[in-house]
């Protein structure tokens, strides 16, 4: 029974997440193709709602495939010399063109230099992606979200950092579960799949780096992703 | 006075193109992006219609129509969901809503629903104004009713739906009688199922005991029947 319920509920959530910047897209575009929208400015506000649609659309995707992949133990990571300060000055700028006027500011913190690292470039980004996605659903507007890049020699930290609702105590050593979803998340009604951070712990992992939790609720929370320098 | 439109929606896309659409259509619209904001701006504005996302952070859009409907707020309320399972719509219906649309929707079709609704909502020509039985009175014109002298809260389609059972007192009256009476032109998307959710409301609201209904009685395989 409770297979079933957890199976009843992902579909449900996932449903959910797809519907959403579906109608979103569905009804922009369904005026844009009446001619219903003529000033310019408002045309580009539109455009630029259906691009942020769009790429919640294409990363709910990829989590999907790569979850499914997990599961059939057949997820592989190709590793190349990766420059994260790159790869995190791309998530950043790319979830600031997402951000509404009134959304949280997001900033971007590199301390020194930075090494290379031996990674899957695209399964960093979807790992950053996912941190940023939470980090936003999570944070009210004119509240701050920091990326934070950082290097002790041995290794790299990349760190999500918000000042949104929090996560209760009781419940940090499970938001690595897949599925799991917060109550503080599900009594504000924020929507999710529960399988973000199940992503994030992988790719971390398959890197052989671990991924570290802090919250005080109601102050918000940090997400650190600490990586090993290889040669 | 153009018509008020509180839309309530926390996604910006669907809240702009929303809100676009009903100003085009020569509405006057307000929007709230939570629940909380949208009780505020509903005392506040005084909309003549609320279209109300389910999920909403702050305060869920069930939580928002019992609020409103407690607070003796009767605006006529249509809910937005993305939950097409048939327990979710029925309780929203149960918690007050007039009608729902499952997303993705269409504009075109929620603009029709929003026009059905205030003519549904609008008065008609009739010279049914007031009626009382077993303790009831109804009044059609202003919306008020009450049952042993204690208010009874109905919603606007509850109200059209009572006074098609009073004028047709006595005979049968089958689901497609409802759709073609109440929503009229615009019962397309509306099932039987809304039709009976809708009943249920009403005998919850009027009969002594629900489950042994003594006004608005079933008719087995055609529909339903008021008697006094």
């Amino acid at each position: 029974m409770e297979v079933l319920k957890i199976k009843s509920d992902f579909v449900s959530s996932v449903s959910h997440e797809f519907k959403t910047p579906l109608t979103s897209i569905k009804a922009l575009m369904e005026r844009l193709v009446d001619g219903k929208v003529r000033d310019q400015g408002k045309m580009d506000q539109y455009f630029s709602i259906i691009a942020q649609d769009t790429d919640k659309l294409t990363r709910l995707v990829n989590n999907l495939l790569d979850f499914s992949k997990i599961e059939e133990g057949k997820k592989e990571y190709v590793f190349s010399d990766t420059d994260i300060v790159r790869i995190a000055t791309e998530q950043v700028q790319s979830f600031k063109r997402e951000q509404l006027m009134n959304g949280p500011d997001i900033r971007l913190e590199i301390a020194g230099e930075i090494p290379t690292l031996r990674a899957d470039a695209d399964a960093l980004s979807r790992a950053l992606a996912n941190l940023l996605s939470n980090a936003l659903k999570f944070t009210p507007p004119g509240k701050a979200i920091r990326v934070g890049i950082g290097s002790d020699g041995g290794n790299v930290l990349l760190e999500v950092e918000d000042e949104g609702i929090g996560i209760h105590p009781d419940e940090l050593g499970r938001v690595f579960e897949k599925f799991f979803q917060g109550r503080n998340a599900l009594d504000q009604s924020v929507k999710g799949t529960g399988l973000g951070l199940t992503l994030v712990k992988h790719i971390v992992e398959a890197h052989g780096g671990k991924i570290l939790v802090e919250s005080r609720l109601g102050r918000g929370s940090k997400f650190s992703m600490v990586f090993p320098i290889k040669s | 006075m153009p018509k008020k439109i509180l839309v309530v929606e926390d996604e910006p896309g669907i809240r702009l193109s929303l809100s676009d659409e009903l100003e085009s259509a020569g509405y006057q619209v307000f929007t709230a992006e939570n629940g909380e904001k949208a009780l505020a701006v509903a005392g506040r504005e005084k909309p003549d219609l609320i279209i109300l996302d389910l999920m909403l952070p702050i305060l869920d859009g069930y939580e928002v129509c019992k609020k409103l409907r407690m607070r003796g707020d009767r605006t006529p309320i249509i809910m937005l969901t993305v939950k097409d399972k048939e327990i979710d719509k029925v309780l929203g219906l149960e918690l007050g809503a007039d009608d729902y649309m499952t997303k993705p929707f269409s504009l075109r079709e929620l603009v029709a629903r929003v026009k059905a609704v205030f003519r549904r909502t609008e008065e008609k020509p009739s010279n049914l104004d007031v009626y009382s039985f077993g303790g009831i009175d109804l009044d059609f014109k202003k919306f008020e009713a009450s049952k042993k002298g204690k208010k009874l809260e109905l919603t606007p389609l509850e109200f059209h739906m009572l006074k098609l059972f009073v004028e047709r007192s006595g005979q049968v009256l089958t689901r497609d009688d409802f759709l073609d009476g109440i929503w009229g032109e615009d019962n397309v998307a509306v099932s039987f199922r809304t039709v009976d959710s809708h009943i249920a409301n009403i005998r919850k609201k009027i009969e002594d005991d629900p489950s042994r209904p003594r006004h608005i009685l079933s008719i087995r395989g055609v529909g339903y029947k008021f008697v006094e």
